[in-house]
């Protein structure tokens, strides 16, 4: 055969093999590029459907919280939803008051600085948390007196006092002279108490991220 | 049966028969001219797709052995190529045949050769170009068929021989030939392009060839026939001295006339075994081929095309439009697996498109299913504000309380009085309470982990028994812990039972005691609130 022909033959099957191969590479091209740009899209879209979800889930969870809080709020007294925050003299008023009624003497009470409650814990928004820890001791001349002070002093402050620590000790029993220095002043009854507890309460404003930030009341 | 076109150039002239599978035809051309070129250019060009092969049955084809030590195949070869290229000849046609390696020969073999130890022996044949050749050559060059190579017709007529032998040996009136380790065959026979010619083969492959000076259309050939069956046979002791007359078998492929002629003058000592070329072609099966002469061109090209082929003959042209056949075969078969590659691709393509296009779809489908969803919940949740009398409160200020109120609520509803009140049966006892204690254990301020909070009150003092009995002690204290536990039964209580190794003869006017009441805060609560 003319060798001529024969190149001619080899040339044109060469030239439609790279026709071939570019085809093949477009194609090649084609696919991955379609698949990843097709798969991102599809992958947005799942994405959005996953987010979609879960604002519905998060909504759906809020919405039966807020039912249940809705029918809890109905059920918190006043007092707890107090906003004056934690008053010293206030409660300073409270207890000489309430030791006057009950024959209570020697009262102390230390106060520690109250602190913005962290608000990561109840997730509050709109209002911001103190919270300070109260230590209360007396003297009173009756366990029954000494209990009904503490009672009726957790029951006048507003907010959440949380008794954490009372105790009650009788350091001696009366003979009649004590009757009579008791009343008279001389001594303090016999029966001490201690009285310790954390004090949560309310102030207006949305809270502080920092649960270190200090106030001074 | 393979499609080619096979050229059979003698000295006499060229046939040129096309094999198409079915049937076989030829044209005998005398010699190549401008006037005939033409024609056969025609012929040709109607059969481009059959391959060319061309046989050489020409006079001037020489076949010279030379024996070499042993050594590897890849070793010989490379020195029998050396050896031909070292031939001043440049022009002529030439390639070798490796025959027989002494060292694997049978030991049982009568033929002794004239050389001894193992050695290989390597036949040199060569074949010059004269000028009808180039002419056909050239001729052929130009046209559009392939042209796979030149073959030497005594070489190919190995195949022959072979098969002629396979076939006399199924018949059973023809067991006289039989290929014998120990047999030298001298094949007479007579080409219309060549004329008349001995082929001498061993039973492995060709030892030589001579073109015979007789025509069996003469009268004389009788005489000369046998003259020079016996000169070879001559020859043939010379390469192998023990060969008698019984191991050298002749076959002629001669007509009938001829034949019966020479079995008149029948030499006793010869083996003679005679056929024609028509009942050969029978022998071989080859019914296709229409012979109407006595020559046996047609024959043996029927049976080249049909045999594997013995020895190409190659020069650079050939070789040049050999290798560029190979390349655009291999670039069609190429091109074929490209088509099938870009189709299966495109295919691909197409689905994958189909497929990712249908799950966009269907996420799309849900995407507004989940929107719809989103809004209908968004619409029926409990959001923004309510009014409470006078005030508006949000309905984040509401679960803002009602979360602490969850947490810290019932640990405020703690009532010391109550507590204290439902221990006012120890009044009916005789015992002296020193200390009281109230601790809210497990409660962290910092974080109000109020979950595993739980009260501990503790009572501690001493139970009087002025009696000072032991047994009244026992009895006073059984009665205490019963009335406590039947009073306090929302609780756990612990205390210290009274020793039993104590000493009975002693007496015992009081004993101390203490009770640890535990309540569990949120544990109540959850299941009060399973209990509603």
């Amino acid at each position: 055969m003319k060798i001529n022909k024969l190149k001619k033959q080899l040339t044109i099957s060469l030239a439609l093999t790279m026709i071939m191969l570019s085809l093949i590479g477009s194609l090649i091209f084609m696919y991955f590029y379609l698949n990843s740009t097709f798969l991102s899209q599809y992958d947005n879209i799942i994405m959005e459907i996953a987010n979609i979800k879960n604002r519905t889930s998060e909504i759906e969870k809020k919405s039966l919280e807020n039912k249940k809080y809705m029918q809890l709020w109905s059920q918190i007294n006043e007092s707890k939803k107090s906003m004056i925050g934690i008053k010293v003299e206030d409660m300073k008023k409270i207890i000489d008051n309430l030791a006057e009624k009950y024959s209570i003497s020697n009262t102390t009470f230390k106060v520690s600085v109250p602190e913005n409650y962290s608000p990561s814990v109840y997730k509050n928004e709109t209002i911001s948390i103190l919270y300070t820890i109260v230590e209360l001791t007396y003297n009173s001349y009756h366990d029954v007196k000494a209990i009904q002070f503490a009672n009726e002093v957790m029951n006048n402050i507003h907010g959440y006092p949380i008794v954490t620590k009372f105790e009650i000790f009788k350091d001696k029993d009366y003979v009649v002279k004590d009757y009579f220095d008791i009343s008279t002043g001389k001594i303090f009854g016999s029966i001490r108490s201690k009285l310790v507890f954390s004090w949560y309460v309310y102030k207006e404003g949305a809270p502080l991220n920092s649960s270190t930030n200090k106030t001074n009341q | 049966m393979s499609k080619a076109i096979v050229v059979l150039i003698g000295n006499n002239g060229t046939i040129i028969s096309k094999h198409n599978g079915k049937n076989v035809t030829s044209e005998f051309v005398e010699k190549i001219s401008d006037e005939n070129k033409q024609n056969l250019s025609s012929f040709f060009n109607k059969n481009k797709s059959f391959p060319i092969y061309i046989i050489l049955d020409t006079i001037d084809q020489t076949y010279k052995k030379k024996t070499y030590p042993s050594m590897r195949q890849y070793d010989l070869d490379k020195i029998a190529k050396r050896d031909l290229a070292s031939d001043g000849d440049k022009e002529s046609l030439k390639n070798y045949i490796i025959l027989k390696n002494n060292k694997t020969s049978s030991k049982k073999s009568l033929i002794k050769k004239t050389d001894s130890g193992s050695k290989t022996d390597c036949l040199f044949i060569t074949s010059s170009k004269s000028e009808n050749i180039n002419n056909w050559l050239n001729f052929i060059y130009e046209l559009p068929n392939r042209l796979i190579g030149i073959y030497m017709l005594p070489v190919e007529a190995f195949n022959f021989f072979k098969k002629i032998i396979e076939s006399t040996s199924t018949i059973k009136n023809h067991s006289i030939l039989k290929l014998k380790e120990n047999s030298i065959f001298c094949l007479v026979v007579q080409t219309k392009t060549g004329g008349s010619r001995q082929i001498v083969f061993s039973n492995s492959s060709i030892v030589f060839t001579r073109v015979v000076n007789y025509n069996f259309n003469e009268s004389n050939y009788s005489e000369k026939y046998f003259q020079d069956i016996y000169s070879t046979f001559e020859y043939l002791k010379r390469l192998y001295i023990d060969l008698s007359l019984s191991q050298f078998e002749v076959i002629n492929i001669i007509p009938e006339t001829a034949s019966s002629e020479i079995m008149k003058s029948k030499n006793v000592e010869l083996n003679l075994n005679n056929f024609t070329v028509r009942n050969s072609a029978e022998l071989l099966k080859l019914n296709n081929l229409k012979i109407e002469d006595d020559y046996f061109d047609l024959l043996l090209n029927s049976v080249f095309i049909n045999s594997k082929k013995i020895l190409k003959f190659t020069n650079q042209k050939i070789k040049y439009n050999e290798n560029l056949f190979l390349l655009i075969f291999s670039s069609y078969l190429f091109n074929i697996i490209l088509i099938a590659i870009l189709f299966f691709i495109a295919f691909m393509v197409y689905t994958t498109n189909i497929s990712i296009t249908d799950k966009i779809q269907k996420a799309q489908d849900q995407m507004i299913l989940a929107q719809n969803e989103f809004a209908k919940t968004k619409k029926v949740s409990m959001e923004g504000n309510f009014q409470q009398g006078d005030k508006e409160i949000s309905i984040e200020r509401v679960a803002d309380f009602g979360r602490v109120e969850e947490s810290l609520g019932p640990l405020v509803k703690y009532n010391f009085i109550e507590t204290y009140s439902k221990m006012s049966f120890a009044k009916d006892f005789d015992i002296a309470v020193g200390s009281m204690s109230y601790n809210l254990s497990s409660f962290n301020s910092h974080n109000s982990n109020t979950k595993n909070s739980y009260v501990e009150t503790i009572f501690s003092g001493k139970l009087i028994n002025k009696s000072g009995d032991i047994e009244a002690l026992f009895t006073e204290f059984d009665k205490f812990v019963v009335e406590m536990k039947k009073n306090i039964t929302d609780s756990e209580i612990k205390y210290n039972e009274l020793p039993r190794n104590i000493d009975f003869n002693q007496k015992y006017y009081s004993f101390p005691f203490e009770f640890r009441i535990t309540k569990k805060i949120f544990e109540d609560k959850v299941t009060e609130n399973e209990n509603k």
